[in-house]
Order: C-alpha cells, then sequence, then structure tokens
C-alpha cells in the first residue's frame, strides 16, 4: 500500500448523461479519447413523454444512465466530446447531460507534482439553472411519482431499480435475508420547476405514508441536450 | 418508440425464415401459390403479433409476475409459498393452447389414455415442480442436484416406458411451457430472487434463473408416467398427423376461418391467470394504480399479440413447413433434410416470443453484460444443430435414446463446470427454444419429411422438440464456460491497476 502515493479528495465533477440502451459505451468512447477515465453504466428505463403513448402504456424505453467522473480541467473537453457524438449520430444519441459538482473524488497520487488539490473552482459561483431531482421509493412506486411529477411540470424521468439496505435487521426467512426492493426516479427540471415537482410527489396519496421513500436535490452546474 | 424498436427487432428475426422458404420454393421444393401467398400473409401477422405480445410481456407479465414472486417471499410462510407456487403453476398449465394439442398428439399415439386425468396429470407435474423451483431459491440448494436427481428420476422411468412415449413425454417438455407460462414463471423465479439478499456477489444472479428449467421436468415426468401406467394399446398416428393440413379454403377465409380458434384458445389459456391475479392483486398484491393500469393494458396487449401470432403460424407456417418438409423428403435419399434442417432450426428460434423475453431477461440482470445478439446467436446455433440431428433421425429411423441419453449426460456434466448463472439460462432456454414457433412450423416439417420418406411419423419425427429442448443446455452452458476464460482473463489485466481501485476501499469505487 504504501507506495509512495497518497490518498486525497480532488475536488472535481459529475457528468450524468442519459442515453438510449447500448449507447452508453459510444459515449465513454468518446469520453476516453478526451482523457476520460471511463465510467459506470446502469441500466434504467426511461419514461414516456408523449401523452398518447402514455396512455397506451408503451412508451417507456429502456435507458443507459451513465456516470463518469471528471478532474475539473477535464469537464470542458469531456462534455464537448459528448456532446459532438450525440451530434454526429443525433437518432441513436439522443438525451440529456447534466453536470453535478462533486467536492471531494478520492484519489491517490503519486507525493511528487500532483499534489494540485487547491483548484481555482471558477464556476463554483454560478447560479444553477436546472436541478437534478432524486427519488427513491419503494418497488413499483416510481410510476406514481412520476406521475405526479409530470402533473406539476417534468417533462420525463428515467427509473433505476435496486435494493434497500434498510436501517433495522434484515428479515430472515429459511437462512435467506430478505431486502426491500427499490425503485429511484431520477427526474431532471428547472429550478423554478423543482420545487413544485417535489411538492407534488409528496402530496402524491400512495406516498404519503410515514417510509414510502426519500427524496432530494442537487444543483446541476450544466444542462444539455443530446442530439438535439 | 419502444413499440418500433420491437417491429424493427422482430421484423429482423422472422424475415429470414421467409427468404429461406422462398428460396427453397423457387428450388427444390415448389408450394402451390395459394400456400405461398397464405406463408408471406402468415409471416406479416407474426411479426405484428410478436411485438405487440413482446410490449404486453414487458409492461404487464413480467413486472406483475416479478411482483408476484417478491411478495410471496416477504409473506415469509414457506407453506403458502409452495402451495401457490403449485397453484401458479397448475392453473397456467391446464390452460396453456400447447397442452390441449400436445394431449391431443398423446391420443394418436395410445387412444387408451384418457384426456383429462393426462393434461390434470401434466398440471401437477408443473405444479409440484414450480413449487420445488421456488424451494430450491428458498433454501438455497444448487441448482445442479436439483437438475441431476429430476433427469436421473426421469429416464429410470423413460426406460420402463414405451418408445412411442419417450418421444412425446421429452417433446411434452418443451410443449408445455409455452409463451404463457415462460414470461410468468420466470418472471416469478426473478421476483423471489430480487428480494433476497447476497451474502457471495459470486451467487447474486444465479437464482434469478432455472425456475423454468425446473418447470420443465413436470410435464415430462407427467407424460412418462401416463405412459408407462396405461401404454400398450395403438392409436392412428398417420390419420391424427394429417388431420392437421388445413381444409380448403379461399385465403382470406382461410385466415378468418383460424381466428375464432385462436380467439378461444387464447382466452382460455389467459381467463384463469386473469382471475388468479385479480385474486392476488386483492389479498397479496395491492399494486398502486399506475402498476395496475399498466398491467392491465400489458394482459391485454399479450393476448391480442398471441392471438394474431397463432393466426399466422397456424395459417401460414404449419401448412407451408408440412408440405415443404414432404418436398425435401422426396428428394433422393432424403439426406438434404439435414442442412435444410441446420438452416431452419437457426433463424427459427430467433422467432419464438419466449426466447425474446428470455434474452431480455438475462440481459436486464446481468446488468447489460450478458448481450442480446450474443445469446440469440448461441440459441441459433444450438437450434440448428437439434433440428439438424432430428433430421438424421427422420431418415435413418435410430432411436431417441441415442440421443437424448448422450445430450443429457453432456449437458448434466457440464453443470459442474459452467458459472452457475449460465447452467441456470441454460435449463430455461431449453425450455424457451420450443415455443410455438417449433412446435409448430419445425414439427409440422418434420412430421411431412417423414410421411414423405415413408417412416414412421410418431417414433420418427416425435422428438424433434425434444432435441430442441435439449440442445440450448449444452450451448448456452458452452458459452458460459467461454464467458468464464474471458472473465479470468479481464481480472488479471484489472489486477495490474489494482493499486488505483484500492484507494476507493472495498466497495466505494463502483461509481
Amino acid at each position: 500500500m504504501n507506495d509512495g502515493a497518497l490518498t486525497v479528495f480532488l475536488p472535481g465533477k459529475l457528468l450524468l448523461t442519459i442515453v438510449g440502451r447500448h449507447q452508453g459505451e459510444r459515449l465513454v468512447a468518446a469520453g476516453k479519447a478526451v482523457g476520460a477515465g471511463g465510467g459506470t453504466i446502469l441500466l434504467g428505463r426511461g419514461t414516456a413523454t408523449n401523452r398518447i403513448l402514455q396512455a397506451l402504456g408503451v412508451g417507456d424505453v429502456s435507458k443507459d444512465v451513465l456516470l463518469t467522473l471528471l478532474d475539473d480541467g477535464q469537464v470542458d473537453s469531456v462534455v464537448k466530446a459528448q456532446l459532438s457524438a450525440a451530434a454526429e449520430d443525433p437518432k441513436h444519441l439522443r438525451g440529456v447531460a447534466a453536470l453535478i459538482d462533486v467536492s471531494g473524488i478520492l484519489r491517490r497520487v503519486s507525493d511528487e507534482g500532483r499534489m494540485e488539490t487547491e483548484r481555482d473552482r471558477r464556476d463554483g459561483t454560478m447560479e444553477p439553472k436546472w436541478k437534478l431531482i432524486s427519488i427513491i421509493v419503494n418497488h413499483g412506486y416510481a410510476d406514481e411519482a412520476m406521475a405526479a411529477a409530470r402533473k406539476a411540470g417534468a417533462e420525463g424521468g428515467t427509473i433505476l431499480t435496486g435494493r434497500g439496505t434498510g436501517t433495522e435487521e434484515d428479515v430472515k426467512f429459511f437462512g435467506i435475508s430478505l431486502v426491500p426492493e427499490k425503485e429511484m426516479l431520477l427526474i431532471l427540471a428547472p429550478v423554478e420547476k423543482a420545487q413544485g415537482i417535489l411538492d407534488a410527489v409528496r402530496s402524491e396519496t400512495s406516498l404519503k405514508e410515514p417510509g414510502s421513500g426519500i427524496a432530494y436535490c442537487i444543483d446541476v452546474q450544466q444542462f444539455h441536450y443530446l442530439g438535439k | 418508440m419502444n413499440l418500433l424498436a420491437k417491429i424493427k427487432e422482430t421484423v429482423i428475426s422472422v424475415v429470414p425464415i421467409m427468404v429461406i422458404v422462398l428460396i427453397l420454393h423457387l428450388t427444390v421444393s415448389p408450394l402451390s401459390t395459394t400456400l405461398l401467398i397464405e406463408f408471406f400473409i402468415g409471416g406479416l401477422l407474426l411479426i405484428i403479433g410478436l411485438s405487440i405480445f413482446l410490449l404486453g410481456a414487458d409492461i404487464g407479465m413480467l413486472p406483475v409476475g416479478q411482483h408476484v414472486g417478491s411478495s410471496l417471499t416477504k409473506k415469509k410462510n414457506l407453506p403458502v409459498m409452495l402451495i401457490l407456487g403449485f397453484v401458479i403453476g397448475f392453473v397456467i398449465t391446464v390452460a396453456e393452447p400447447d397442452v390441449q394439442v400436445l394431449a391431443s398428439q398423446v391420443a394418436t399415439v395410445d387412444g387408451t389414455i384418457p384426456r383429462t386425468p393426462l393434461i390434470m396429470m401434466i398440471a401437477i407435474g408443473v405444479g409440484l415442480f414450480v413449487a420445488l423451483g421456488l424451494a430450491r431459491i428458498v433454501f438455497q440448494i444448487k441448482l445442479r442436484w436439483i437438475l441431476i436427481c429430476s433427469y436421473l428420476i426421469l429416464f429410470l422411468i423413460a426406460s420402463l416406458t414405451s418408445s412411442e412415449f419417450v418421444g412425446i413425454g421429452f417433446d411434452a417438455g418443451g410443449a408445455t411451457t409455452g409463451p404463457m407460462t415462460v414470461p410468468f414463471i420466470m418472471a416469478l423465479g426473478l421476483g423471489v430472487a430480487s428480494v433476497k439478499k447476497h451474502e457471495n456477489p459470486e451467487q447474486s444472479q444465479d437464482d434469478s434463473f432455472g425456475l423454468v428449467g425446473i418447470a420443465s421436468v413436470g410435464p415430462i415426468m407427467a407424460v412418462l408416467v401416463m405412459g408407462m401406467i396405461f401404454g400398450g394399446g395403438n392409436g392412428d398416428a398417420t390419420a391424427a398427423a394429417q388431420s392437421a393440413a388445413a381444409d380448403e379454403y379461399s385465403i382470406l377465409q382461410h385466415f378468418l376461418h383460424i381466428v375464432p380458434e385462436v380467439f378461444v384458445e387464447v382466452a382460455k389459456a389467459l381467463a384463469p391467470l386473469v382471475v388468479m391475479l385479480i385474486i392476488f392483486q386483492l389479498t397479496l398484491l395491492h399494486m398502486p394504480k399506475q402498476q395496475v393500469k399498466k398491467t392491465i393494458l400489458g394482459v391485454v396487449y399479450t393476448f391480442i399479440g398471441l392471438e394474431i401470432f397463432l393466426t399466422g403460424v397456424n395459417g401460414g407456417f404449419m401448412p407451408a413447413g408440412q408440405v415443404m418438409g414432404a418436398g425435401i423428403g422426396d428428394l433422393g435419399s432424403g439426406w438434404a433434410l439435414v442442412p435444410i434442417g441446420f438452416l431452419f432450426g437457426a433463424v427459427v428460434v430467433c422467432a419464438e416470443p419466449a426466447v425474446w423475453v428470455l434474452t431480455d431477461q438475462v440481459e436486464e440482470v446481468s446488468g447489460g453484460h450478458i448481450r442480446r445478439p450474443v445469446m440469440l446467436a448461441t440459441l441459433a446455433i444450438g437450434v440448428a444443430v437439434a433440428v439438424a440431428l432430428a433430421m438424421t433421425r427422420v431418415v435413418t429411423g435410430l432411436s431417441i435414446w441415442w440421443y437424448l441419453i448422450p445430450g443429457y449426460a453432456i449437458a448434466l456434466a457440464m453443470t459442474f463446470f459452467c458459472p452457475p448463472l449460465f447452467t441456470a439460462i441454460a435449463f430455461d432456454s431449453g425450455g424457451v427454444a420450443s415455443g410455438p414457433m417449433s412446435s409448430t412450423f419445425i414439427l409440422s416439417f418434420t412430421l411431412g419429411a417423414s410421411m414423405a420418406l415413408g417412416g414412421n411419423p410418431v417414433l420418427d419425427a416425435f422428438g424433434v422438440v425434444a432435441m430442441i429442448a435439449m440442445t440450448p443446455l449444452i450451448a448456452i452452458q458452452a458459452l458460459g464456460l467461454m464467458y468464464q476464460r474471458k472473465q479470468k482473463k479481464m481480472e488479471e489485466a484489472v489486477k495490474q491497476q489494482k493499486s488505483r481501485r484500492l484507494a476507493f476501499g472495498k466497495k466505494g469505487g463502483r461509481v
């Protein structure tokens, strides 16, 4: 472990990109070409934006949610690379990208030289125009939350599935532990709509019970439509 | 749009069959113009029906099946879970249209076997094995041991049964797990696995699959047991096979004539499931309203899709398959059947509805690691070999034992080396690959060929579905071994970067 290297927190950005299923790798490749380290792709489900399709229940689309951690210096080039990759193939790489400030990325750096932890956070003061709303609810309720959010002006959302770890002891059943299934709904919304959306979700009847879920908001520093 | 994407995908999977039939029509085995037009209309209906069905499975059947699975587990009441598992397996099997078809087929081999008890036996078989499969997930028994024990017993019973029944019995296993049962049973297993906490990350996905594979054993055993008890009598097989040939109608009438038949079949299959779901919703599930809306839409789409699909298959593919089989069987010694069977096998499996559902779920559960095209290609190779092997039987009349024993021996032996996830997927895909396409198009093709060659269709042609259900077990497990090797290589590469990774601690480095 101690080979002349240090573990430090470096400020940086998290780039969240949502595109169609199987298209995530292409953005990773575009980012890598300009120096991004790589990324993590989660499988999500995009909710329908078209009202008729929504009513017919046929509008949901499979999505790739790509998370890329970037140093401040890489941000512009990687965002530009992903955007231009999308612009070249707008049919397949349609989606959204949101840039989120990260106060510390755990990094291992060598002693010599690369200790520039104090960086000039030039865009830190910028007033964010978009928010990323994350809502974690029990399995099956993300669509309820989305329906409520839509009434408050949300355009669309992406649903990820996961398992909760819970605060209580896991319930045992013949030697296997049971864990609750969760859904996480991500909605990108303009700042002025964000509060309304959160209120709408909170007052949705099926989500009023205590323990039905949690929600939080994150500032988005840059927001882009891909392939548009 | 998902629907457009689905249509595009199904077009890609159905068009090759049509191209091959067209080429054969133009070269070696000409069909009548009417039959050819019917075949192409059938293909069109197939594409539309398959797309709508898959959409319905996506938004209705699969989510609700998973929900039932996870809710059952959360009840933490083993007897209730197993009893309901049995009831689910029983109800959906009694209703499955393929089981009705199978019962008629059995009647042709042996007229003394009563029809209703046979269907009941098959349904009980599926019910018991679904319950067994659920118990396996709870008690964390390795799939391998369940499968090995089941198949050993199966072969023991089979050895005591007359050989007519062996073919049909093994066909039954594949055929009964049809397009309605497969998505639901599969989702049930996924649901149970999804609420289970996995201490060992290596095992995290193993439980998600395998339930269909276990459930497929039930009907085989049921038919064999019935054959052992009642066996001996003789039915009129060729008459039954010939009755499959459709009556003469105009093309439009031809399809319109099929619609109500299929409608009744599909409605019969769906009705008990719907009743069961309503009871579950009121007592166990309590789904929120958006979910209920989607489920209802999904079930409606499944119904419409299956209706259109089966109309196309029965109206266009089945008759064409039989005539084509006879035409090619007439060529020389019939060995031309083997390569053509190979081709048909490769393309037909891609048009099976349940195959799409399975490959989709595999992609989802593996987090995109096991891609659909890879799975489809592997299945295509497996089924191609299966149909080619079945054709060698049609030509030579070799006993089915020469194929089943080595095949299952290899498949079961591979479970010891293959990653468990792939074993589970493999045994599921055995039941999945043998759906309505193979039990109509391929089976009628084989029957036609067998009759043209003057063989005994019951002995030689039946068993083709069994073969289609068997080879994927080997093909998918072979794929698993390849993945395992690739994985090891990748891990070695990762080791070199590990020093960087360590900084994140054990679990924080995922993002």
